[in-house]
């Protein structure tokens, strides 16, 4: 039963849009443009994922009012990016290992790829001296 | 059991019954047993194993000819030593450990060095682009795993050989 799953998943990417829209304010420039593609691509993500669940006769949780972010700096807003795509990818490694369904597990990979390429994307920009995780998603 | 003997021999071949059926056959016809079915999953691992080689052997070229990139490439190196521990654990012969000996003292020098060293810029284009064939090959086999942990972890090796071109950039 991946409902559960797309549930988990809808609720991280409620909060990556609204984490995006503060951390992004706290960035340099080439960053921001960064941030502002990302939450871009985390929309239309939330949107799908709404629709999967619709169409699968559930009842999508709303976003929260507000998350409990902390981006007082350029280099915190780029750590909380980091930390949003890393724990998206658990959450999107999870639904390739939850389901047997075809279609959702494609969507799964392709969402755990680009939520790895953007975390290490992030942790480059942050200067990180590790940029890419060994296996991503899996904790 | 006679009653799955009717519409398809080759079904029952590939059952639980196939070794016991095979028997009989060899019995009657001297023919050779056939090989024991092969899970379908065991050669998506031997895929995968055989990609995380060829990366690894991609890597170490790279190292040997342009020992300045070292300590940029070891890092990606020993996450694909890592993949291959986890596709395959334990591995059939003693992988050597990253920090016990570096890529770079166990290849003989000499025959391996190209004759003139490839620009570091295209060599690490080079990496990425097989980097990226094989975040595709692991994803569609992520696809067609049976077993569902092991359709997480290709698709944990996909993303992570998707990532290692931002750090080849």
């Amino acid at each position: 039963m991946s409902e559960p799953l797309l549930a988990a998943l809808l609720a991280a990417e409620h909060a990556a849009v609204f984490g995006y829209g503060v951390l992004g304010a706290r960035l340099e420039e080439v960053s921001r443009a960064a941030a502002r593609a990302a939450v871009v691509s985390h929309r239309s993500r939330r949107d799908q994922l709404d629709a999967l669940l619709r169409s699968g006769g559930a009842v999508p949780e709303a976003a929260l009012p507000a998350y409990d972010v902390q981006t007082r700096t350029p280099a915190l807003a780029l750590a909380l990016a980091a930390r949003i795509e890393d724990g998206l990818s658990v959450r999107w490694r999870d639904l390739v290992a939850g389901t047997d369904d075809r279609s959702l597990r494609e969507l799964a990979v392709t969402g755990l790829q680009e939520t790895a390429v953007r975390a290490a994307q992030w942790r480059l920009l942050a200067g990180d001296q590790s940029v890419t995780l060994p296996l991503p998603g899996v904790v | 059991m006679s009653a799955d003997l009717g519409p398809s021999r080759r079904r029952v071949l590939t059952g639980a019954g196939a070794a016991v059926l095979a028997g009989a056959l060899s019995a009657c016809t001297s023919e050779p047993a056939p090989p024991p079915p092969v899970d379908p999953d065991d050669a998506l691992r031997d895929a995968a194993v055989e990609r995380e080689r060829s990366l690894l052997s991609a890597y170490d070229a790279v190292l040997l000819a342009l020992p300045e990139l070292t300590a940029r490439l070891l890092p990606l190196r020993d996450h694909h030593l890592e993949h291959l521990g986890a596709v395959r654990p334990p591995p059939p012969t003693p992988l050597p450990s990253p920090s016990a000996s570096p890529p770079v003292a166990s290849v003989p020098p000499a025959p391996a060095v190209p004759a003139v060293a490839p620009a570091p810029a295209e060599a690490l284009a080079g990496l990425a682009a097989a980097e990226r064939a094989a975040a595709a090959a692991h994803a569609r086999a992520a696809l067609l795993a049976a077993d569902r942990p092991l359709a997480g972890l290709l698709a944990s090796l996909s993303a992570s050989e998707a990532s290692h071109p931002v750090a080849l950039s």
